[in-house]
């Protein structure tokens, strides 16, 4: 199946939609209907071929009903077809009340209005909701009733009452074949169209037995003049037509409500979930949705496979969903669909937002993912320049200066006891100084990056970290597994500013620290009794703290109310996947 | 008798200075390494009484050392001595490397050994099979004390003072002749600390260090 994406679905949409009729031409006719029914209410009236009152009844039933669900059907969707075709029905309606006028130009107005009513009734029947016929059967068939109905009444007025039977026979006929095609296309129909398409089978029964009753009444002879009860039924299913699709078109209205329930919920995170959250909307089990994918510059669907796009036909609706010019993705439906161009543009209009929106959220996401990635390499490689630095301080000064002490202490060895008890002296002070130069080396080492964490484990790095501090410190350590090498580290760093912090400024009697592992994080929590009142946007510490604790992910909660403590807890993922 | 000592560290700076120290206090050096597998080989061949190893050697410089004693245990049982050296001491470690039996094991930081006579005295404490902890070690174990202020508060000065030379591997006679007392007194504190502590009596010396080692650890 090739495609024509481009062209095929908007060309639909133009046409489906059609031209809006103007306000004034739209109030010009409903003008011209009442005034109409007005001219032939006083012309039927003073011949006395009608009381007054029946006269207006029938006006209500066969005109005034039509023109108020025309008006109001108009007045909210100004491009419906329905609207003028209901309008049309109301406006030629009352030209039933001139037969026998005695003016020569209004007694020849049913011969004309009669057929061109019924035409329009079964027209819009037929058309019901879009207004177009989709069928070629349709045409002849109204041509058939419009031409009866026609020939009956001229003949009628020339002729006589007694040839009218033959007519009736055709116009039963004509009645049984429109109830037999609007069955037919309520059961063609897809099931997202039958919902719309009750109004077409109300509508239609209701006119096809006014017809029938009527013509049967004609055949055997039954009394059907003004006041019985066959012409108050046949009023009432008159009226009842221009109800039937007045509700239709006001429910389509709620279906569009829709729209703003699929605006809130949507989901346009996987195309499984947009396709799911439009067919069920929609009520399209058949929908299928794309989206347009700027790597294989094809639509794909949800299986992620390339889906090609039919061109818009009888059977399958396509909607081609685009923003600033850019292709988003594609609709294909069920055709009822676009037999409610209001519903299926919001549908696009809400899809393309969300399908914008969820594609700048991508964006955003694998941005804040490079940037994630980076800090972490960031940050692992400072700590293996750390870890360089500190190797090459073993293995350089700390090696030489202890070779130097070594020397030194030979030296002091080699130095008779009696020979110069100065030089003694000072090689000893010179030995002495270089112990402390090693012991605060040691320090500096072990600042940069601690060796017992690599040598001993994260365990034993921090109780001796609690073990340095000036202050009683409980330590409770459940850590299962030794962390990866990033986490311990941050979680020793973290802890090692924690506890300087406590010494520093916390004036704290207590420190308790508690280290839990589970399968997927490391929890570290540093618990003071001090003065409390630490800030991260004072110190550096903190600050460096939480960069460093972010940097692999996890999250570092301060809480430090002035004279109540502090209490810092960092929550370090295991894994180093960005995808939670 | 002459105490027959290898030398494995990887700087040969430090090597050497260790050699002529020791050869200066009459010890006979049979050989020295650069790393676990010259060591291993070095042991092997002339079967030293003690073998001085530097915890950080070649290739990772972190714990080839530890590898070097499991694997000495394993070929040549717990009667060769063996003193590790580190640049740092912590508590957790020592334990680590006693755990592989303390019999005959040491654990000195490494600027000790330009100490002359505390040097020399742990590597022939080690040949003799006895423990070594290095001072660095114990000291911030009993001095701060404040992991169990309950019971080490119950020691006299007199009591922590003994406790920290067992924690160091010390026997009762060298506490006794540290401390200018005689060995009987030093029982009667030992039988003290212990009840105080909770403990109960170690066998022997290198059993007792690791007794201690792991309350004050705690």
């Amino acid at each position: 199946m090739t495609s024509q994406p481009a062209t095929a679905p908007e060309a639909t949409a133009a046409r489906a939609i059609g031209r809006s009729t103007p306000l004034g031409i739209r109030v010009s006719l409903v003008a011209a209907g009442l005034a109409f029914g007005a001219i032939a209410h006083v012309d039927a009236t003073d011949r006395g071929a009608a009381s007054a009152e029946y006269s207006l009844i029938v006006l209500a039933a066969y005109s005034w009903s039509y023109l108020l669900a025309g008006a109001v059907a108009w007045s909210r969707w100004p491009h419906s077809r329905v609207a003028a075709l209901m309008t049309a029905v109301g406006v030629v309606a009352p030209s039933g009340h001139l037969a026998g006028s005695s003016l020569p130009v209004l007694s020849l107005a049913p011969w004309i209005g009669v057929p061109l009513m019924n035409v329009a009734l079964v027209w819009l029947i037929l058309s019901y909701p879009s207004g177009e016929l989709r069928s070629r059967l349709y045409p002849p068939l109204i041509a058939a009733l419009g031409l009866t109905v026609g020939i009956t009444n001229i003949v009628a007025q020339l002729i006589g009452f007694e040839v009218v039977r033959y007519g009736s026979v055709l116009m039963i006929t004509l009645s049984v074949s429109l109830l037999l095609v609007v069955v037919l296309r309520w059961t063609r129909a897809s099931a997202a169209a039958r919902a719309g398409l009750t109004p077409m089978i109300v509508a239609g029964t209701l006119v096809a037995m006014v017809v029938s009753a009527e013509s049967l009444s004609f055949l055997f002879g039954l009394p059907a003049g003004p006041g019985t009860p066959l012409r108050w039924a046949m009023l009432v299913a008159r009226a009842a037509v221009p109800g039937a699709f007045l509700i239709g078109l006001l429910n389509q209205r709620v279906a569009r409500g829709a729209v703003a329930e699929l605006v809130v919920g949507l989901d346009a995170t996987t195309v499984a979930h947009l396709r799911a959250s439009l067919a069920k909307v929609l009520h399209d089990p058949s929908l299928r949705v794309a989206l347009w994918s700027t790597a294989t510059h094809a639509y794909e669907d949800a299986d992620g496979r390339p889906m090609d796009v039919p061109e818009s036909s009888h059977d399958r609706g396509v909607i081609l969903l685009e923003r600033k010019g850019e292709r988003l993705g594609v609709i294909v439906h069920d055709p009822a669909l676009a037999e409610d161009p209001g519903l299926i543009n919001g549908v696009s209009a809400a899809i393309s937002m969300a399908v914008d929106i969820e594609r700048l959220n991508a964006a955003v996401r694998a941005q804040l993912e490079d940037v994630r990635a980076s800090r972490m390499r960031i940050v692992e490689a400072a700590d293996a320049e750390r870890r360089r630095v500190e190797r090459n301080l073993h293995d350089g000064a700390q090696q030489r200066l202890v070779a130097l002490s070594l020397a030194l202490r030979r030296a002091r060895a080699q130095v008779p006891e009696d020979a110069s008890p100065e030089l003694g002296t000072t090689l000893g002070a010179a030995s002495e100084q270089l112990a402390s130069a090693l012991s605060e080396l040691r320090d500096l080492a072990r600042g940069i990056h601690p060796a017992i964490l690599t040598e001993a484990g994260l365990g034993p790095a921090l109780r001796s970290l609690a073990r340095e501090l000036p202050v009683p410190a409980s330590v409770a350590l459940d850590i299962d597994d030794e962390p990866p090498a990033p986490v311990s580290v941050a979680a020793y760093f973290m802890a090692a500013e924690a506890l300087a912090n406590v010494a520093k400024y916390a004036s704290a009697t207590q420190v308790a620290m508690l280290v839990v592992t589970t399968p997927e994080e490391l929890r570290v929590e540093i618990t003071d009794d001090g003065v409390g009142g630490a800030d991260p946007a004072q110190g550096s510490g903190l600050r460096g703290l939480a960069d460093r604790v972010a940097a692999i992910g996890g999250v570092l909660e301060i809480q430090s109310p002035v004279g109540g403590g502090t209490r810092l807890l960092a929550t370090l993922p295991l894994s180093n996947g960005p995808d939670e | 008798m002459t105490i027959r000592v290898v030398i494995a560290d990887d700087s040969l700076l430090v090597r050497e200075g260790i050699a002529r120290l020791l050869e200066d206090a009459a010890f006979e050096v049979v050989g020295q390494a650069g790393d676990v597998d010259g060591l291993l080989e070095l042991v092997g061949s002339s079967g030293p009484d003690v073998a001085i190893v530097d915890i950080r050697m070649p290739p990772t410089f972190t714990d080839e050392g530890l590898t070097a004693l499991t694997e000495i245990r394993a070929r040549h049982g717990p009667s060769m001595g063996v003193l590790i050296l580190s640049h740092h001491t912590d508590v957790a470690f020592a334990m680590r490397l006693l755990s592989e039996g303390s019999a005959g094991t040491g654990y000195l930081l490494k600027d000790r050994i330009a100490d002359l006579e505390d040097f020399t005295d742990a590597v022939r404490r080690v040949a003799r099979g006895g423990t070594v902890v290095d001072p660095a070690v114990v000291g911030p174990l009993v001095s701060a004390g404040r992991t169990r202020p309950d019971h080490l508060a119950e020691l006299t000065e007199r009591e922590r003072e003994v406790l920290a030379l067992m924690a160091e591997g010390r026997s009762n006679q060298a506490i006794a002749d540290r401390l200018f007392v005689t060995s009987k007194t030093v029982e009667a504190h030992t039988a003290s600390i212990f009840s105080k502590l909770e403990l109960l009596p170690a066998p022997d010396d290198h059993r007792r260090v690791l007794a201690v080692l792991a309350f004050l650890e705690a």
